[in-house]
């Protein structure tokens, strides 16, 4: 379908792209008493209701919905790149020869940070402090709710995981530090 | 930015218990994007699935609406969300994830484009391509008339140069900012504003002919 733009701009000197600029308005006094630019105006109101149709249409017509085997596809190449995290010997595995892969620990420390109320976990990141025998050293970036008492909150979420630490590999880990990074607001 | 530390004894508990499954960590459904590309980016993939669902039919249409073929959409949006995957530890701001999908979904589209028209023999006819939704209306005239105006408007965006469909869909059916836009496309913002004038201009002429 070739198209030929002859939808042409006012004779008035006004553009296409002005009359655009104000289609949410009511038309001013310039276009009250301009038919090139009433007629533009009505041609482009006219694009503007069929493509909120037509954005309502992409949403709900089965066409336009992705194949249900889009997803699990998608997840079987993540699942097979799964990054994993590195393995850490901390102080308290060394002398056993365990070792604990960095993402088993942050999955235990943002657990403990979903069970204490306006926080929100975001990275974290488990290493080990050579200069302290090799005692775990945890840094969670956090996001919380406008109105929560920081340093309360921290205090809590602090102890909440160091037990969930010690309750999970029996390590209680040298350092928690902790970062508030966000607010929230849903 | 507060931050707070507390370095403690170091020390271990005699019971030795083997930790969760790596990437189990729990991502309740509710949660704002910034916190579940965080996770993800630490390697979540229950984080990650919930990325999957968010943005898969955003890019679907999108693909679908810049290429005509299903099967070319879904190759777009599957390679763009693996893509995904891999880019998420290097992507310096978790609230970037959407804008980095969407640039690659639609240069993967440009790319698919491209090719095609390399290969015209291969190219699609645009006519009879859409399938068009019965437009509820308790006035069947108003709902033929519709319907006919969703067919009209989509074909002639099928009929725009890819880079004019490109910019109209990001900005009018996926509510893309200007900038966005341009960073998407590697154009300006005066450019993607030109752009989108000459596409709305070419779609409302269509709309003109039609009538």
């Amino acid at each position: 379908m070739a198209l030929k733009p002859e939808l042409s701009p006012p004779a008035c000197g006004r553009t296409l792209a002005r009359v655009w600029q104000d289609i949410d308005r009511p038309p001013d006094r310039h276009t009250l008493t301009c038919a090139d630019c009433r007629r533009a105006r009505n041609s482009l109101m006219r694009l503007d209701a069929v493509t909120e149709t037509l954005r309502e249409h992409d949403l709900r017509h089965p066409a336009f919905r992705p194949p249900p085997g889009l997803k699990p596809a998608v997840l079987a190449v993540a699942g097979a790149h799964a990054r994993g995290g590195v393995q850490l010997a901390p102080a308290g595995a060394r002398n056993g020869g365990v070792e604990i892969t960095e993402d088993a620990l942050t999955a235990v420390v943002r657990r403990a940070a979903d069970g204490v109320g306006g926080v929100r976990a975001r990275r974290c990141r488990v290493d080990l402090v050579p200069d302290a025998g090799f005692g775990l050293r945890i840094h969670l970036r956090t996001a919380v709710a406008p109105g929560v008492d920081i340093r309360r909150t921290m205090d809590f979420l602090r102890r909440n995981i160091r037990a969930a630490v010690v309750a999970s590999v029996g390590i209680i880990p040298h350092t928690v530090h902790l970062t508030v990074e966000d607010l929230y607001d849903d | 930015m507060a931050t707070a530390e507390s370095p403690e004894e170091s020390g271990f508990l005699p019971q030795f218990q083997i930790p969760v499954r790596p990437g189990a960590a729990s991502a309740p459904a509710r949660l704002d994007e910034a916190t579940i590309v965080a996770r993800a980016q630490d390697g979540d993939l229950s984080a990650f699935e919930q990325l999957v669902e968010r943005y898969q039919g955003r890019l679907f249409r999108l693909a679908y609406r810049m290429l005509d073929d299903r099967g070319d959409a879904e190759d777009v949006v599957q390679e763009t969300l693996t893509a995904g995957w891999r880019a998420l530890p290097s992507l310096d701001c978790s609230a970037a994830f959407g804008a980095w999908v969407y640039r690659t979904a639609t240069n993967r589209c440009l790319d698919v484009l491209r090719r095609r028209s390399a290969h015209p023999e291969a190219s699609m006819d645009p006519a009879g391509l859409w399938p068009v939704l019965a437009v509820p209306s308790a006035d069947p005239h108003r709902a033929a008339e519709l319907a006919a105006e969703l067919e009209c408007l989509s074909r002639a965006l099928a009929a725009l140069p890819p880079g004019q469909r490109a910019c109209w869909l990001l900005r009018e059916l996926h509510g893309r900012s200007y900038a966005e836009i341009g960073t998407a496309l590697g154009i300006s913002t005066v450019t993607v504003r030109g752009r989108l004038a000459r596409a709305r201009e070419n779609l409302a002429e269509a709309m003109i002919q039609w009538h």
